[in-house]
């Protein structure tokens, strides 16, 4: 089948330009954000820096997850949206360059966001026995590697299914990504997770849960889901994919949605509900502090919008085809997700800086549009490059032809 | 030997030309009929023109049964008939009611389920007036049998076993009862 | 090249059996005559079972006394071997709905024994925690119920969710087995020849006439069946690993135990099935259903959830580190190097070592290997189980009172006895229950749809408004 090359399309156009838009917004809001924020200006920026960092981070990275993924189980049905997933991986090589503003801020001493940089950590009787994870060499040695490995999956996964492309005959880059999609899972796993650890977890260096891992994973893995429906969409609304995406695709992404934000509920509260229970000071310190001062409305937001609204929007057969609940159900995916993050770094900040009460405002989505915005530029670039459906892709005929 | 009628019978084996004659009978008008499948056939009941099933809304009812008692159930005796204070928790907290709020929905809905599916269904119904017929039986195995009973308004014997045959029925024929 | 020759999808029914063939090959294993080998396989089981009966009457009448339990170690074989079961039935329910639910059409040759497996595994785990109150006659203790003391159970106990939790399960996956059962009842009503048998079938089938629109309702209602037993079985395991976490034993105290517990415990009862499967399909002879894709496909599940099994226990050990905790941090050291190192570094070989031969495609078909492996993984598992609880009790709080734990032959007995339950029943239900969905085999096989039932606008409009007339 010919290429489908949408990539001089008005959609992608404007996907672009909405892009260095974005881009162009966030990096002034992000320098307003410096300016404005007087002795703990640093201290802000950089958490902002690192919402968006990670929202964009871990989505790309859950990309390339989610086509391993479906090489893995020999998916039909996906075969003819996997694309869109991976021309979503366009800022995973670019990863470590932005990365390097956060290891610049940790050698920033007392206005470093990570309490374990500071001069006071070297004395904090809890935080010296970690010392051996948490210092500054060894989390740049660790950055690097998950960089690396990242970029690696991202050559062979979504480079196979790249290359399947020039022809229908030869299934041989397909048969490489079906044999060996499964180390590469397992690397999405175990860097993923010590990410996870080392961005967010160490923000509050005393504090530990071993299921924190699963809950980077569950966040990230609905909100990839959310912006590959979103794409399926506007794809197939502007009229590129006709041929190629059916009803029963958006009622398979509909139904993904609804598993995984359950999916992600029951990991939030399993992690919320032990340490509630068992009121250990060292853990309970975490929920104890975002559930007061104001902080406890994010709390009560993401059970609404992250788990209550997704699932009674698509908890209906019919409804996962119907476009206007599934892309309210995305949206609400997504914003519960930057909540979500918000929730999980701006308190830490605010104990940093020691303000008391909330620490949230307009400041907040600067770093996030800068980011978002980047990575509409790069996934533009992408569909400018290369076809838009894996057109070769040997089950692409099952895609066309299942139902529900 | 009264020949009553109960109804005409007819055989199918393909599943194209079952959904094809499915909605050529819905299409006639009658109402009382139905097709007997080994498995559920894709589609048959939407070109039958089987009404959307509401045992959702016996599930869903299920659902806010089991979540009521449950939340009843603990705030009840935790709070209102016999407080004790046991580990420092409240007397009633939603975190701890939770994993029975949960455990007592899943069992309410379940058990409407199987039971409106049940009475939906007439399970159990030991009688069925075409047992007797060796056409019949075949439906459990590798047949669509089409039944159309003569209590319909629009039946004839002569009429809906002619309909069957020029739908491709094989073996049509009339049942009777004593 | 020799890759480019095989197909993409390899066929799910091998032969291309017709309806006749799959109905006759499947309820003919009721009509066939009881062989030898079945009355001295069943003669053996049930003779381990009733030498478990024994024991567990030896408790109750003895009293808890019996076993090895001893102060510090409360828990001991019973609760191991309760998680240990209730962890082997969550395949059942997994293959029966979780794959329904993904459209897994490989799932129909092996979901009916996963789902009986399940319910003879409950019946087991209910025995251990029952026979580990101590006085099982008054089980009713445990239930809410208006009593003498004006009392109530105590909701804030984890004991209590678990009473609400296993007994929820074991219902709903009985009636979720019970409906699956129906059409596959009545297709033995219709097929078998004797009066007596006929009589039972159509009893038990209720009627089932393979009505379309009963077929209508009865698709919908599995489907939620399905729906809510994805939740459930995840809650399940959820809420008995929350017997270990919310207390604050070190080893027990821990966020990840909710998923690892649900991943243990698809991971034990796939290589339960697999045991199980692998032993059906030769004396029944069912390679035509169960083929070489199925084991295949089975294979990789085990070392998927074998891996997030692993992944768990690395979870647990970096944060037991990075905890900085002294109590955590000395926990694992002892798992690693204390009295139960034995257990432990069982437990690793058998979990995590073992399975990492699936990565091959030749040893994930080979059959001899994956039966021995699926035992593996079976005393892996338990001992999984018991490495967590014997580790974190035997060496508590308070070192005067440190112990070890030995079973009598009590507890082993007991345990013995409940291997011989479960294959009792399940050797039952291989013979006068249809092993293989009937009907959901029937519905893959090639032809069995229509070509193009779906995407005609035409034929929905068409059905719509023939059911406006008909209901006008």
């Amino acid at each position: 089948m010919s290429h489908v090359n949408i990539g001089s399309s008005p959609f992608i156009a404007k996907l672009q330009r909405n892009g260095f838009i974005l881009t162009a917004l966030g990096a002034l809001g992000m320098a307003a954000v410096y300016f404005t924020g007087g002795e703990h200006g640093l201290e802000r920026l950089m958490a902002d820096y690192l919402i968006g960092f990670w929202l964009i981070t871990g989505i790309s990275v859950t990309m390339m997850f989610f086509s391993a993924l479906q090489y893995l189980a020999r998916a039909g049905w996906s075969s003819s949206i996997r694309r869109i997933a991976e021309n979503f991986t366009g800022f995973v090589p670019f990863i470590l360059v932005a990365a390097i503003p956060i290891i610049l801020n940790m050698f920033s001493h007392h206005h470093s966001i990570y309490e374990w940089t500071h001069e006071s950590a070297a004395t904090d009787p809890i935080i010296m026995k970690k010392a051996a994870y948490l210092n500054e060499t060894f989390f740049i040695v660790r950055l690097a590697i998950y960089g690396l490995l990242w970029f690696g999956m991202l050559r062979f996964v979504v480079g196979n299914s790249l290359k399947q492309d020039a022809s229908a005959d030869d299934i041989t880059p397909t048969r490489r990504n079906w044999k060996r999609a499964a180390p590469w899972v397992l690397v999405y796993a175990l860097t993923i997770t010590f990410c996870s650890f080392d961005l967010l977890m160490s923000l509050e260096p005393h504090w530990f849960s071993t299921i924190w891992g699963v809950y980077a994973f569950a966040g990230n893995f609905v909100s990839a889901l959310a912006i590959i429906t979103l794409m399926t969409i506007a794809l197939r609304k502007s009229g590129h994919l006709a041929k190629y995406v059916t009803d029963e695709h958006y009622h398979d992404l509909g139904k993904l949605m609804f598993a995984f934000s359950v999916f992600w509920a029951y990991i939030a509260f399993s992690q919320y509900f032990i340490i509630w229970y068992a009121n250990l000071p060292e853990e309970t310190i975490y929920f104890t502090f975002r559930t007061a001062n104001g902080w406890q409305w994010f709390g009560i937001v993401l059970v609404l919008l992250h788990f209550i609204m997704p699932f009674a929007l698509l908890l209906r057969q019919d409804v996962k085809r119907k476009i206007t609940m599934l892309k309210t159900a995305a949206y609400v995916i997504l914003l519960s997700h930057f909540i979500d993050v918000i929730w999980i770094v701006m308190p830490a900040i605010s104990k940093v800086i020691k303000h008391d009460g909330i620490l949230f405002g307009w400041q907040e989505f600067t770093g996030v549009m800068f980011f978002a915005g980047v990575f509409c530029i790069l996934t533009a670039r992408n569909y400018m490059k290369r076809s838009a459906v894996a057109v070769n892709d040997p089950l692409v005929h099952e895609a066309l032809e299942y139902t529900s | 030997m009264s020949n009553t009628p109960v109804g005409v019978v007819g055989e199918f084996t393909d599943p194209n030309v079952i959904t094809h004659a499915a909605s050529k009978i819905a299409h006639a008008g009658y109402t009382k009929w139905d097709i007997h499948t080994p498995y559920p056939v894709h589609g048959l009941d939407k070109a039958m023109g089987v009404k959307r099933s509401i045992i959702t809304y016996i599930s869903f009812a299920g659902l806010c049964g089991g979540l009521s008692t449950a939340l009843g159930l603990q705030y009840w005796t935790g709070a209102v008939d016999y407080p004790l204070n046991i580990g420092g928790k409240g007397f009633f907290d939603w975190q701890f009611s939770i994993p029975i709020d949960f455990e007592l929905s899943i069992l309410g809905t379940a058990i409407f389920t199987v039971f409106g599916l049940f009475h939906l269904c007439r399970l159990p119904t030991w009688y069925n007036k075409y047992q007797n017929d060796a056409s019949f039986a075949k439906a459990t195995d590798d047949t669509f049998v089409v039944t159309i009973d003569a209590d319909d308004d629009r039946f004839s014997a002569e009429g809906a076993q002619q309909l069957l045959r020029s739908l491709g029925a094989e073996n049509v024929h009339l049942v009777t009862a004593e | 090249m020799m890759h480019e020759l095989e197909p993409v999808r390899e066929p799910l029914v091998l032969g291309n059996p017709s309806m006749r063939d799959v109905t006759a090959r499947i309820a003919s294993i009721v009509e066939s005559k009881i062989s030898l080998k079945y009355l001295l396989t069943l003669g053996f089981t049930a003779t381990m079972a009733a030498w478990g009966l024994f024991a567990l009457y030896y408790t109750i009448t003895t009293g808890i006394g019996a076993w090895g339990l001893n102060n510090p170690i409360g828990w001991g074989w019973d609760i191991t071997n309760f998680v240990f079961w209730i962890g082997i039935g969550h395949a059942g329910t997994l293959i029966s709905a979780i794959l329904f639910l993904w459209r897994q059409k490989w799932r129909t040759a092996i979901n009916r024994s996963a789902e009986a497996m399940t319910i003879f595994a409950v019946i087991c785990a209910l025995t251990m925690v029952l026979s580990h109150t101590g006085r099982p006659w008054l089980f009713y203790w445990l239930l809410p119920y208006p009593n003498q003391m004006q009392m109530w159970i105590n909701f804030r106990s984890p004991l209590a969710w678990d009473v609400f939790a296993v007994n929820t399960y074991f219902t709903v996956s009985a009636l979720f087995w019970f409906v699956g059962l129906i059409p596959d009842l009545a297709t033995l009503r219709n097929y078998v020849r004797s009066e007596i048998a006929k009589k039972i079938y159509g009893v038990l089938s209720l009627g089932w006439t393979g009505s379309t629109r009963h077929w209508h309702h009865y698709e919908i209602a599995y489907m939620i069946l399905a729906g809510i037993s994805t939740p459930l079985v995840l809650s399940v395991h959820s809420v008995v690993s929350f017997d270990f976490t919310v207390g604050i034993m070190p080893g027990w105290h821990t966020t990840i135990f909710p998923p690892y517990f649900v991943a243990g415990a698809i991971f034990s009862g796939f290589a339960m099935v697999m045991t199980l499967l692998i032993i059906a399909r030769e004396i029944l002879d069912l390679k035509q259903f169960i083929t070489l894709k199925h084991l295949d496909n089975m294979n990789k599940i085990m070392l998927a959830t074998g891996m997030m099994v692993g992944y768990a226990y690395g979870m647990e050990f970096f944060i037991a580190w990075y905890s900085g905790s002294d109590w955590e941090n000395w926990i694992f050291q002892n798992r690693l190097f204390g009295d139960y190192a034995w257990a432990y570094w069982t437990m690793v070989t058998c979990n995590v070592v073992s399975p990492q031969v699936f990565w091959f495609r030749k040893l994930r078909r080979n059959i001899p290997l994956m039966f021995v492996i699926s035992i593996f993984i079976n005393i892996g598992m338990w001992f999984e189980r018991f490495t967590i609880i014997a580790t974190t009790l035997h060496h508590d709080f308070l070192p005067a009172s440190w112990g070890y734990y030995s079973p009598t032959w009590v507890e082993i007995s007991i345990f013995i006895g409940t291997f011989g339950i479960f294959l009792t029943l399940f050797l039952l239900f291989a013979k006068f229950v249809p092993v293989i969905a009937i009907a959901e085999i029937k519905s893959i096989l090639p032809g069995a749809q229509p070509a193009h039932h779906h995407g005609h606008d035409e034929h929905a409009a068409t059905s719509s408004t023939t059911s406006a007339e008909v209901h006008s």
